[in-house]
């Protein structure tokens, strides 16, 4: 990989940097993933193969050629804005008969959640959250058009199950806000289970190095959702929890804020744990 | 001539936000945006069918007044049209645009916005690039003022400006189209053109790179605003994908 | 059975009126196609040309107590203007500093020495005074331009609300205008007071020390009511604040040493009217597209104007709901047939370029030629007398 093709709105996508598509054979067609378009006339009309993709956004141009996905990388701090499937840490903001209304992001409509959406929940075994309360779930459906309800879920719809574990409501721990970009790569950190190397997941080392450092009081438990919200809880760490939690959230914050490199995370979680008192 | 200053992403709680400043001018500003987000209290004013662009402007030392009300309403409607409204997840709902001017001399009860129109173009852009919002094309913006004599002058300084007949700011947008043509002041049609003519120039100058090597490369590199943009939005896309693309 | 299926789907018949509520853009884009008037030129919704303004009349007088006024009414848009002109002292005026009169009394004392009136000045502008003018007039307010919404001038308003942006947005660009223009001349708001010359005897060094004094200026409150809001509410205020300042009369005023006030004849004949430097005018016009364009076609190669994209010279209400780009273009001739532009501006879409933004600037230089005569006519009658002017087709 040579240096990244950045694209700013309105700049055309070079035909040789999209995934080459046999047109007659049965390979899965081109997707177009987030911050580009289809237009349909291209200005050059050579072949009628050929297709013009513009940007939408500024970011940089990734393409899989596996799956035949091209897509924008945009900014880490933009706006949450919701896709199925994502894992999302909803907040409960009001309940009606049979939702759940929870704030996802700040200033947009709430997101829908049935009340028998979690495991093994029935009328008469739901569970009664209050305002405020949180829940770890799954972006079911984002809707269509201008009325665009995001459904959220925390169970697979096929199996009944809370899959991927996990999903429903979270008790005590805190929450931390990150920006969506250090979301997702808190997500590939903690999906993945590479605690080998130590060029850590996704350019990001403080979780495996905080997992190891304080795993002396118990380890944490972790939930990130792709909005933006991470929650942390240390269950078992009795009187270094609330340190061994700020010092996590801090972690992660600080890493986003200041885009730290791999040795400055783990000089920051040296210098944290030891001024918190959780490490000498 | 200083080139302009800009950074993109400065504010951590925005979704969108950057910081643009004219050096001849003095302006900088500071722009901020949040989208996509609800607007409840211009519920009957939303369509259906498209976003909703709201921009406001904080004069850095006076109190926000008349004058900043009509510059807000170029400027609504003057990014509404770049805004790709209609994408998904943006009808009905609302981009707010807010900004700041941090530096510069303010606008006097019946003066004239168009000085600021490049710091205020440019850091928009900047912002809605950084939020993320969808858009068309990008623009650049170019700030004329003739003189007395009937001199052109490109970007002019606040004495200048003072001093001036007429002030015109013209954009272009990435395409190749006129977003933007404002004239304040009495100035001959003949002059006009000409000043459009020089504005073209100026913008396919900055649009097509000449082969390179030549006599006026380095006058042109600090004349394109678009470049500046461009540079602004890939050195801080560089830094922040680091940890994808340096470590392989 | 049968019937009752039909009338369970009678046929859906809409009247003109009910399609053009429902789906202005589509109605618009049918009338501009399916009518082509006689020469073949398409026809707007409302029956105009592309560049066709509308009827316009024009009425000053008619207020006893403002020292001007007028009535303008542009299709279904009416709007009425009063201009009263009020004193504010010197010594009442903040941060008042006697040198700041000086170049302007100099000029005064110079061009009364050569007999002179200021209007043929025009050749030796100095441009210390004239700096000095317009700041005059900037400085100190001298011109408060207001725009207000009539309650039931439009659907949409809100009675009570405070300014909506449209109407802070007119009369901001009305000030601007007349500050750009430099329509109005300070020298004409200012109320002198040339002290005696005690020592007559010794001519000549009386008159290195006796400058007159500016004891006061007058302000000029120019209030704008939109009686019926049918689109273009911009032109017809300016319209009317042209007519109106044209109309305005403004009492002969002194300054009285001994009660240190200023004082107004009602002498009429000593009255002054004000001389305006310029008398622009100004246009709007709306370009159309047919909405929703597709959202991956929203910059489908633009055709030639009536291909695709139309401009609507002097918007009605309907017309200005649909069209969201605009232009805006205030311009003038001089003596020697050269047009001046004094404000254009060309905002919220990309369709109009430099060529077709010339173009709209020369129909408005032709629409000044018209706008002048009738603005002459109804200052010359005096007496409140309504002009029309019927409407009519440009080409650039």
């Amino acid at each position: 990989m040579t240096t990244p093709l950045i694209l700013l709105p309105g700049d055309e996508v070079p035909n040789d940097h999209l995934p080459t598509i046999k047109s007659h054979a049965k390979s899965a067609p081109l997707k177009i993933g987030q911050g580009l378009r289809l237009v349909s006339q291209p200005s050059t009309t050579s072949t009628p193969q050929s297709r013009v993709l513009k940007a939408t956004q500024a970011g940089i141009l990734t393409t899989d050629s596996k799956r035949k996905i091209v897509s924008l990388l945009s900014f880490p701090n933009r706006r949450y804005t919701p896709t199925v499937n994502d894992l999302v840490l909803a907040q409960v903001h009001h309940s009606s008969a049979d939702y759940f209304h929870c704030i996802l992001t700040p200033h947009t409509p709430h997101a829908f959640l049935p009340q028998l959406s979690f495991e093994g929940a029935s009328k008469k075994t739901r569970p009664n959250l209050k305002q405020g309360d949180l829940v770890y779930a799954r972006v079911l459906s984002t809707g269509v058009g201008a009325s665009a309800e995001v459904e959220l879920t925390c169970v697979n719809p096929a199996t009944g199950k809370a899959e991927p574990g996990g999903l429903g409501p979270v008790t005590g721990g805190t929450v931390f806000d990150v920006s969506t970009g250090m979301a997702a790569r808190l997500l590939l950190a903690t999906s993945s289970r590479a605690d080998d190397s130590d060029d850590g997941v996704a350019g990001l080392v403080i979780i495996s190095e905080l997992g190891r450092k304080l795993a002396n009081v118990g380890g944490f438990e972790l939930a990130v959702g792709r909005n933006g919200r991470v929650w942390v809880d240390c269950p078992d760490a009795e009187e270094h929890a609330v340190p061994a939690i700020l010092a996590i959230g801090r972690c992660m914050q600080l890493t986003d804020e200041h885009n730290l490199d791999l040795a400055d995370q783990k000089k920051l979680v040296t210098r944290t744990l030891r001024e918190l008192k959780l490490a000498s | 001539m200083a080139a302009p200053i800009a950074s993109i992403s400065d504010a951590f709680r925005a979704d969108g936000s950057a910081s643009y400043k004219c050096p001849v001018t003095g302006y900088r500003v500071l722009a901020a945006v949040n989208a996509p987000v609800e607007l409840p209290a211009r519920k009957g004013a939303l369509k259906p069918q498209e976003a909703t662009v709201e921009v406001s402007i904080r004069p850095g030392k006076l109190s926000p007044s008349v004058v900043e009300k009509s510059a807000e309403s170029i400027l609504r409607r003057m990014l509404a049209s770049v805004i790709l409204r209609r994408h998904a997840g943006y009808p009905r709902r609302g981009v707010v645009i807010t900004l700041a001017v941090v530096e510069g001399e303010p606008v006097g009860r019946s003066g004239t916005y168009l000085p600021l129109m490049p710091a205020l173009l440019h850091s928009s852009l900047l912002a809605l690039m950084s939020a993320a919002v969808p858009l068309s094309c990008t623009f650049m913006t170019l700030f004329f003022a003739v003189t007395r004599s009937d001199e052109i002058v490109r970007d002019p300084t606040p004495a200048a400006i003072k001093d001036a007949e007429s002030l015109h700011v013209i954009s272009f947008s990435s395409t190749g189209r006129t977003l933007l043509d404002l004239v304040d002041g009495p100035c001959d049609l003949d002059i006009w053109a000409t000043i459009h003519q020089q504005a073209k120039d100026i913008y396919q100058g900055a649009a097509v790179p000449g082969p390179d090597g030549d006599i006026s490369m380095d006058e042109e590199s600090n004349n394109a605003p678009g470049d500046i943009i461009r540079e602004t939005v890939e050195d801080r896309l560089r830094r922040d994908y680091r940890w994808e693309f340096e470590t392989l | 059975m049968d019937s009752l299926v039909q009338n369970a789907n009678p046929k859906l018949q809409l009247t003109p009126t009910q399609f053009a509520a429902i789906e202005p853009n589509a109605y618009i884009l049918s009338q501009l196609s399916q009518r082509p008037s006689s020469n073949g030129v398409p026809t707007r919704a409302n029956a105009r040309e592309q560049f066709e303004f509308r009827d316009m009349t024009v009425t000053v007088g008619g207020f006893t107590h403002a020292n001007g006024s007028s009535t303008v009414r542009i299709g279904d848009t009416s709007v009425v203007c009063g201009i009263v002109a009020e004193q504010i002292y010197t010594s009442e005026v903040p941060s008042w500093d006697v040198s700041q009169a000086s170049v302007s009394a100099n000029k005064r004392r110079r061009l009364a020495s050569s007999g002179k009136t200021l209007l043929d000045n025009d050749e030796e502008t100095d441009q210390a005074y004239d700096n000095e003018e317009s700041r005059h007039i900037e400085d100190r307010c001298l011109l408060v331009p207001n725009v207000t919404m009539n309650t039931g001038c439009t659907p949409g308003y809100v009675p009570g609300a405070p300014p909506s942006e449209d109407e802070q947005s007119i009369s901001n660009n009305l000030l601007g205008l007349l500050r750009s223009t430099r329509m109005i001349q300070a020298e004409d708001l200012r109320i002198w007071y040339q002290p005696p010359n005690l020592d007559a005897g010794e001519s000549d060094s009386s008159n290195e020390t006796q400058l007159p004094e500016l004891k006061a200026f007058w302000v000029l409150h120019i209030d704008i009511m939109v009686m019926s809001y049918g689109g273009n509410i911009f032109d017809a205020a300016w319209t009317a604040l042209v007519a109106a300042l044209r109309h305005v009369t403004i009492p002969y005023a002194w300054w009285d040493v001994d009660k240190e006030i200023v004082l107004c004849s009602d002498d009429a004949s000593k009255a002054h009217k004000l001389s305006l430097r310029e008398m622009p005018t100004s246009c709007w016009f709306s370009v159309f597209e047919p909405q929703p364009r597709p959202a991956s076609q929203d910059e489908v190669a633009r055709g030639s104007l009536g291909d695709g994209w139309w401009i609507f010279a002097d918007p009605d209400g309907y017309e200005e709901s649909v069209c969201e780009e605009n232009v805006w273009c205030v311009v003038s001739k001089d003596k020697n047939g050269k047009t001046r532009v004094y404000r254009a501006q060309n905002v919220g879409g990309s369709t109009v370029d430099s060529e077709v933004m010339h173009n709209l600037l020369q129909i408005s230089a032709k629409k000044w030629e018209d706008m002048k005569s009738i603005i002459d006519e109804v200052v010359a009658t005096g007496s409140p007398r309504a002009v029309a002017w019927k409407g009519k087709s440009y080409s650039a």
